[in-house]
């Protein structure tokens, strides 16, 4: 009682420090509160709207594609094909803890044709109205139209049609559809105003990869789009319709199916390379046609293309997003999924999202670490302050505490306790107070709607299309701890000096 | 019986690249109830002197006893123990607790002391009484502060006793104090060295106080002078 008594009015003698060092601990409070509140709302937001908005909670691909990263691919690197997706389907449809899922490929296609300039479309071909029911009409227009149901076309960002103009000068515009002016870029308008603007409804694309079998194919560009939440992350990714998308890339068509073909048949048109097709003895050895060889060419010759009335889901595939209801657990759903996997003979390897997206998910892990670092960086600068201002208030206290000591105050528990009790009480009350007022602006924040606008760093920042920090009891919680550290860390060299301070001290200030 | 021992006490110290003698052997033997002043000129010694009795500083040769125990080689956890049960220390400029009124003040070192040794009720009395014999019952919740300084020397004084220690350390008790003032101290200490049994060593370098003295310790240069 009373070394809480002297520590308070201690407290309150020294309006002066208490004032400095408590504004400081308040400051640091409060930077932390909306720090922590950012973070975490960065993360709740990215996570949320990754995987509601494109990736799902879960990816499987076939059990023999060694890569974990497969949404992304810098270098274009291709994903081992998925010929079994229909049985699959029947297996997640099952699964009453799925929300939803839908089958995917994804690529890079090169442009042809425009100038010599090696220009690569990141692509994912699909159906355009699953994929928007899949991911909550994630895909808007900005010009030209959808892609409906079986068409042939191609959806190009808005921020690819902009590099395609700045690497091959030709500015793209939906077939159909006359030039945008608000659109262009400012060398765009030049030309266009200029009447020099070369202007392209349609476009050739190869698929990029290993594979021999692509083929270069004509699409109409039917629409420009962007993504409504998270375009600063989306923006360079296109929208293929399957078919062209598969023919692109050589893979196994749907139209192919209306063509009988064995087994071996269909094995050899998605294999991805000459050396696969013809270096794996197993497939000359397990069937019967050892002697008859195939003629690639002239099997695909014979895959009459018929995009009218075929099952879209009988081609290939790349992988399968798969996202849970809303009130299942990430790790419950997994686990699930897994066994019914493994029950139903599926072949099929699961992923997360994070881990399937790769490098986009740590860059926006290390950009919200980043904040992370600013908020402990500032912690520290503050620590160092608090520190030295409080080591000069126990310097000027020497007398009083060598008096202490002389008249039989233990170093190691009455003068450190009173000191760790002072500080304790200062950063209490401050703290207690930059909380609450950190609090207050975080929900000013909320209300205030910032919004990331075309930045796309400030997308991944923000974790979504605006910043809207999330102020949590366990953030409140976590931010009191760091509190804590920083208040014991700043209390070290003070506590270090008091405990130095001996009773002759007190006696030759005398 | 002996209540303090000093055969052959040394304190050096260090003064750039020289060296100071501050006490060049110093043999003194101090009796249980003794009222006694040492006198001698400013740098005589005499603080220092006062200060390794108390365990406060320690010397560079010779032994210390207190009580029999010598206090040369005991930690600073020891000595700290020894000094809060065992002595009581008035400073020059009285060195009060600012932030504690007179009655807390005065408690204080009864506080420090975390084996049980007194009740609060025990604690209240003792306290109560001892303000009392200093004359401050009125001032008891004053502040140091709203005190004169004869009042806060008073104050120093009950917190040295409280205790009910074997020996009070005064260190020039009168120097900021009016004579008049001053002469009311020491007779104040001569009185509770009747009423508490209590060893009282004081240093000064007045004459007209020593007067109060039952015996009078000299030192010149760091050496017992008679």
């Amino acid at each position: 009682m009373l070394i809480f008594k002297i520590a308070w009015r201690n407290l309150l003698r020294h309006k002066g420090k208490s004032l400095v060092i408590g504004v400081i601990i308040f400051l640091g409070a409060l930077i932390m509160t909306v720090g922590n509140a950012s973070v975490i709302g960065a993360q709740q937001g990215f996570e949320k709207n990754f995987v509601q908005r494109f990736s799902g909670d879960l990816i499987l691909v076939s059990k023999e594609e060694k890569k974990d990263s497969v949404l992304f691919s810098m270098m274009g690197d291709s994903i081992k094909v998925m010929d079994n997706y229909t049985s699959l389907e029947k297996v997640l449809k099952k699964q009453d803890y799925i929300d939803d899922f839908i089958p995917l490929t994804r690529g890079i296609a090169v442009l042809l044709g425009l100038e010599d300039t090696f220009f690569g479309v990141y692509a994912i071909g699909t159906n355009l109205k699953d994929y928007q029911r899949m991911f909550h009409n994630n895909v808007e227009i900005t010009e030209g139209r959808k892609l409906e149901n079986g068409e042939r076309g191609i959806l190009i960002t808005e921020y690819t049609r902009d590099q395609i103009y700045k690497y091959t000068g030709h500015w793209v515009v939906p077939k159909g559809f006359a030039v945008n002016p608000e659109a262009l870029t400012d060398d765009a308008r030049r030309e266009y105003e200029a009447g020099t603007l070369h202007i392209e409804h349609d476009l050739v694309f190869i698929g990029w990869g290993e594979s021999t079998l692509n083929t270069d194919i004509r699409l109409p560009i039917t629409g420009i789009i962007h993504f409504a939440v998270l375009n600063g992350v989306l923006n360079e990714v296109s929208i293929m319709d399957i078919e062209s998308f598969r023919e692109c890339f050589g893979y196994f068509t749907a139209a192919d199916t209306a063509v009988k073909l064995t087994k071996e048949e269909k094995t050899s048109l998605d294999m991805m390379n000459d050396d696969e097709i013809f270096g794996n003895q197993d497939i000359f050895a397990d069937t019967a046609t050892t002697n008859a060889g195939y003629d690639v060419k002239s099997l695909q010759a014979q895959t009459e293309k018929k995009s009218g009335q075929v099952n879209l889901d009988e081609g290939a595939y790349n992988f399968i997003s798969v996202r849970f209801k809303s009130d299942v657990p990430f790790e419950q759903g997994k686990k699930k999924l897994e066994q019914a996997l493994a029950a139903g003979g599926a072949d099929a390897r699961i992923i997360d999202w994070k881990t399937a997206s790769g490098q986009v998910a740590q860059m926006a892990g290390a950009m919200q670490g980043a904040v992370g670092i600013f908020v402990w960086l500032l912690f520290f600068v503050a620590a160092i302050i608090i520190s030295n201002t409080l080591s000069m208030a126990a310097l000027e206290r020497t007398e009083e505490l060598g008096m202490m000591r002389a008249i039989g105050a233990l170093k190691g528990y009455f003068i450190s306790h009173m000191f760790i009790l002072e500080t304790f009480l200062l950063s209490a009350v401050f703290s207690a107070l930059g909380i609450i007022a950190g609090s207050i602006g975080v929900l000013a924040l909320r209300l205030a709607d910032i919004r990331a606008g075309a930045n796309e760093m400030l997308h991944i920042l923000f974790g979504g299309d605006s910043f809207k920090p999330v102020l949590g009891i366990a953030g409140t919680l976590g931010g009191i701890l760091q509190l804590a550290i920083l208040a014991s860390f700043a209390m070290i060299y003070p506590i270090i000096v008091v405990t130095r301070i001996k009773p002759l001290d007190a006696i030759n200030r005398n | 019986m002996n209540v303090i021992e000093l055969s052959q006490v040394k304190k050096d110290y260090p003064l750039g690249s020289t060296t100071v003698n501050a006490l060049r052997g110093v043999d003194l033997t101090v009796k249980e109830g003794d009222f006694i002043s040492i006198v001698g000129p400013s740098g005589s010694g005499k603080t220092t002197l006062l200060n390794i009795i108390g365990c406060i500083d320690h010397a560079t040769g010779g032994m210390v006893k207190i009580h029999g125990r010598e206090v040369t080689t005991m930690s600073d956890y020891t000595l700290t123990l020894l000094r809060l049960h065992s002595i009581g220390f008035i400073f020059q400029t009285f060195n009060l607790i600012p932030v504690l009124n007179v009655r807390e003040n005065v408690e204080f070192p009864l506080q420090l002391m975390k084996n049980g040794k007194y009740t609060k009720k025990q604690i209240k009395e003792r306290t109560e009484k001892l303000i009392n014999e200093v004359g401050l019952t009125e001032y008891i919740d004053h502040r140091p502060y709203e005190l004169s300084g004869g009042q806060r020397q008073r104050v120093a004084i009950a917190r040295a006793l409280v205790t009910n220690p074997d020996i009070v350390l005064a260190d020039e008790p009168t120097a900021n104090l009016d004579s008049e003032t001053g002469e009311k101290i020491l007779l104040l200490m001569q009185d509770l060295n009747k009423t508490e049994k209590t060893t009282f060593i004081f240093s000064t370098h007045d004459p007209e106080i020593l007067k109060y003295a039952h015996s009078i310790v000299k030192i010149r240069d760091g050496r017992i002078a008679g």
